[in-house]
């Protein structure tokens, strides 16, 4: 089920809050925490059922799994508290690695060995990227002590918590248990509630108009006939806009997933902080798909050794982290590639840090702004190519698109502009080539990547905005003002979701991961 | 309760409030307002939308293809009055010659007046939603009223099969003997959509939702019943094939007589499916059967008609230029140049002997206007 569509937002949501808060106000609070799971998997089960099972399977796994390591580990008995832990991640990662990455091994095989293995008709599991991690997360944190579960219903409302469980956040049960334990999470607080229709208002703006709005400018590019010789403007103008679809449409569904937890008074963790703004490529990773980003620092960074070796030892540990971190995204060697080229980003980043402290330690540049505003267009022009790889359907399209952005097929403007640059130039154009640019949307695409370019570096992020509002919300004396904004929400919502309808629900991107 | 009920009562205002904001920005902006059918039925579809009304045109959410403009004397979109028995050539076709969706200085109709060197001889007289059936009941109400001289039928996928369907406010055929006889389905009682739009002032935020985005009530209950994934294109039965031929061979017979012109003076322009030109895979699976459209082609060239069948002509065009011809991929309706390619054909149809070596119906223009 998709937070934008009708069934979500007009029959889903409000039965599972209704419900919720009824059996809350009740005092009901075992009762509401499982009406809650037994949501989250109608959720999970309503685009396949079958895979429901897959998803329970995982979690009594895991649970099980959980509860074996943390009695060993309470015995004394490290060693096999630590195999417990290995054979645990080991089943996850071979189911992850049996639906996500089966034909690509067998793919990849073909092509280098030359054999002719059938590839398996393997459906992915909606979502599975995210509660794998979130349970190796888990036993991870239980293996050392920091976690501890008893209960089956808490863990299993833990992992399947229908606002993350798609897409994420990547969640750590330290942040989430402790929200379902309390008593203050069953009830209803208007202030949360407005809180969470302004995340899940915003978020929702984002995807059906931003996202969804420059979205008809990418396929033209990335899936343009292997003989169409993409001119540099078309590329670009195809990889901007992709840039900013993905950025919105990821961010726009991490938004809905804070204010549907917020609706429920659970915090979950920001995933973006406008990445980018990020002057360099170790800041956006700070900025950009967060919650992943701490799992794989937490999880795969430092177990690695970390920064704790020696510079060759964190540049390679820099480049396996990346590498994985591309290949979680998707089964194919653009995925690879992509992870690989942040990784050198990475690298060459620490390399840059580490001679600027060592030559010129205490230099002070001379324009600031201007040196962060060149920091800010680098970063995001090494983002944008790396992004070719990541959409790309192959690498032969990737190098295609890459070659046109490069301009080695010519830069040439669309015929319609013609008149207007003639005017500018002052009547001459003859140095300027004109022509039909399939694979461009001409001034309608330039205005939609200028505006959103404008917002996505520009004007506050989802979090400043909210936290403002908060602010404002907390500062009315009177309620009423309060119930009155509910109604508002409530418009644009409705609005939202009759345009998204006249489009048909669009999917998120991430969804595929 | 009383606290319910006031709570109730501050989201209903805070509701009402949020509806007015945006019904002023609406206002502000190009929300399709459509065309307003013409209250009196009798000379329907010759006269078409309330004579001299505003009309605005947009497309999608994000109201695209914007245009706004005034009906004329018939209802029509066209930039002049038409009048009463002045003998012009007329454009008989649906929502393509309509064009709502581009300037009426783009249609077919205005480029073919320029390139006959007539800005005001070429009458455009299309209905969104005609079919087959309703083009030789638009052409004996022309005949009629403007004793035309000649004739362009556009005709579109869709304008054989749905000349057999009943639906309200519009000509269809009934089977009778071996042929079919011409019916009409007067228009039902105003639509509750419509009902509520015109009691709540025609509301610019109503007609976005109506219109631009296509919202119904329904729709969000059909979320929870989606159809089932389309199955692969059902072969159409040969009965059903042959009905489709036989109102090909029944608009043939009707076309010269309703409109009162020789076949020869009647160019008929054959549209395609120009999204499956652009790309192989985004071609469409047709309403009428090619079998059908091509038994339509076939025999009008065999009656001496002025045919063309636009596929040709567009996938010339098309290696030629790479320009595509309608408003790609939001709007399959041509745009300037798909209007262009029709008028280029229409005049070349009308202006040049046919087939069976009759003479041309129209003289060539002396000097020919600007060609688009």
């Amino acid at each position: 089920m998709l937070f934008n569509s009708y069934e979500f937002i007009y029959f889903f949501l409000p039965v599972t809050l209704l419900v919720f808060f009824a059996l809350s106000g009740r005092g009901w609070r075992r009762a509401a925490a499982g009406w809650l799971a037994l949501a989250s998997l109608f959720f999970y089960g309503y685009w396949s059922p079958r895979y429901v099972l897959l998803l329970m399977g995982s979690i009594v796994l895991n649970f099980t799994a959980g509860q074996w390591i943390d009695q060993l580990r309470q015995a004394g008995r490290g060693d096999r508290s630590r195999l417990a832990l290995v054979a645990a991640i080991t089943a996850n990662l071979l189911v992850l690695a049996y639906y996500k990455y089966a034909n690509f091994f067998i793919d990849s095989l073909n092509a280098v060995a030359g054999t002719h293995v059938a590839l398996a008709e393997i459906v992915l599991p909606i979502g599975i990227s995210f509660f794998t991690f979130t349970q190796i997360a888990y036993l991870v944190d239980t293996y050392v002590g920091k976690v501890r579960e008893r209960g089956f219903i808490p863990y299993t409302l833990f992992v399947t918590f229908y606002p993350h469980l798609i897409a994420g956040p990547v969640l750590h049960h330290a942040e989430m248990m402790p929200q379902f334990a309390r008593d203050s999470t069953y009830a209803f607080r208007l202030h949360n509630f407005l809180i969470g229709c302004g995340y899940f208002g915003i978020g929702l703006f984002k995807k059906v108009v931003l996202a969804d709005g420059i979205q008809p400018f990418v396929g033209p590019v990335f899936e343009a006939d292997p003989g169409y010789q993409l001119t540099m403007l078309e590329a670009w103008g195809g990889v901007l806009a992709y840039t900013l679809q993905l950025y919105f449409d990821f961010s726009g569904y991490s938004d809905m997933a804070i204010g549907l937890a917020k609706m429920l008074n659970v915090d979950l963790p920001f995933n973006f902080d406008s990445p980018y703004k990020a002057r360099n490529i170790s800041e956006f990773w700070r900025r950009w798909h967060m919650t992943l980003s701490r799992f794989l620092r937490d999880y795969l960074y430092i177990p690695l050794g970390g920064n704790r070796l020696g510079s060759l030892r964190r540049y390679a540990n820099l480049l396996t982290t990346m590498l994985l971190g591309g290949l979680w995204h998707g089964a194919g060697w653009t995925f690879v590639i992509w992870g690989a080229l942040h990784g050198l980003y990475l690298v060459v980043h620490q390399l840059w840090q580490a001679a600027l402290e060592r030559w010129a330690p205490a230099r002070v540049p001379r324009w600031p702004a201007l040196g962060r505003a060149m920091s800010v267009l680098l970063t995001f022009l090494c983002v944008v190519v790396a992004w070719v790889f990541f959409r790309a359907t192959s690498l032969d399209s990737a190098l295609r698109i890459l070659e046109g952005m490069a301009g080695m097929n010519g830069l040439v403007l669309p015929l319609d502009w013609q008149p207007a640059v003639a005017s500018l130039a002052g009547g001459t154009v003859d140095s300027i080539r004109f022509g039909v640019l399939e694979a461009a949307g001409g001034s309608r695409q330039l205005a939609w990547i200028v505006v959103l370019l404008a917002i996505a570096w520009l004007s506050p992020n989802s979090q400043a905005i909210m936290q403002a509002a908060a602010a404002r919300v907390a500062a009315w004396k009177a309620q009423r003002w309060s119930w009155a904004m509910l109604g508002v929400a409530g418009v644009a919502v409705f609005m939202l979701a009759a345009i998204n309808g006249s489009h048909g629900s669009s999917e998120f991107i991430y969804f595929n991961f | 309760m009383k606290q319910w009920a006031q709570r109730i009562g501050w989201i209903l205002a805070g509701a009402l409030g949020a509806l007015l904001a945006l019904e002023v920005l609406f206002r502000f902006l190009p929300v399709s307002m459509g065309l307003q059918r013409a209250d009196d039925v009798s000379r329907w579809p010759l006269v078409y939308a309330q004579p001299h009304s505003p009309y605005a045109y947009s497309i999608s959410w994000k109201m695209l293809n914007a245009h706004r403009g005034e009906t004329n004397n018939y209802g029509h979109i066209a930039p002049f009055d038409y009048v009463a028995g002045s003998r012009p050539v007329v454009v008989l076709g649906d929502s393509f010659v309509e064009s709502l969706m581009n300037d009426p200085a783009d249609s077919l109709q205005s480029q073919l007046a320029r390139r006959l060197g007539e800005p005001q001889g070429v009458y455009g007289l299309g209905v969104s939603g005609l079919s087959g059936a309703g083009y030789v009941a638009l052409g004996a109400l022309a005949r009629e009223e403007f004793r035309p001289r000649a004739a362009v039928v556009v005709i579109i996928d869709g304008d054989l099969s749905e000349s057999l369907q009943r639906s309200r406010g519009s000509h269809y055929l009934v089977p009778a003997g071996d042929g079919f006889e011409l019916a009409f389905e007067p228009p039902g009682p105003e639509a509750w959509t419509t009902r509520i739009r015109k009691s709540v002032g025609d509301s610019a935020l109503f007609r976005y939702l109506q219109a631009n985005l296509q919202f119904s009530p329904g729709k969000i209950f059909e979320a929870l019943h989606p159809a089932a994934s389309a199955s692969p294109a059902a072969t159409t039965p040969e009965s059903a094939i042959r009905r489709q031929e036989q109102v090909a061979d029944w608009m043939l017979a009707e076309l010269p007589r309703r409109l009162g012109l020789e076949p020869r003076c009647i160019a008929l322009l054959l549209d395609s499916d120009r999204y499956g030109i652009y790309r192989a895979e985004q071609a469409s699976t047709p309403k009428d059967d090619p079998r059908a459209r091509a038994h339509l082609v076939s025999q009008a060239r065999a009656r001496g008609f002025a045919v063309s069948d636009l596929d040709a002509v567009f996938r010339a065009e098309y290696a030629r230029h790479r320009l595509k011809f309608d408003h790609w991929p939001v709007d399959r309706h041509w745009n300037r140049i798909g209007h262009g390619v029709a008028a280029g054909e229409a005049y070349r149809l009308l202006t040049a002997g046919n087939v069976a070596g009759d003479a041309a119906c129209l003289a060539p223009a002396a000097r020919r206007a600007d060609a688009p």
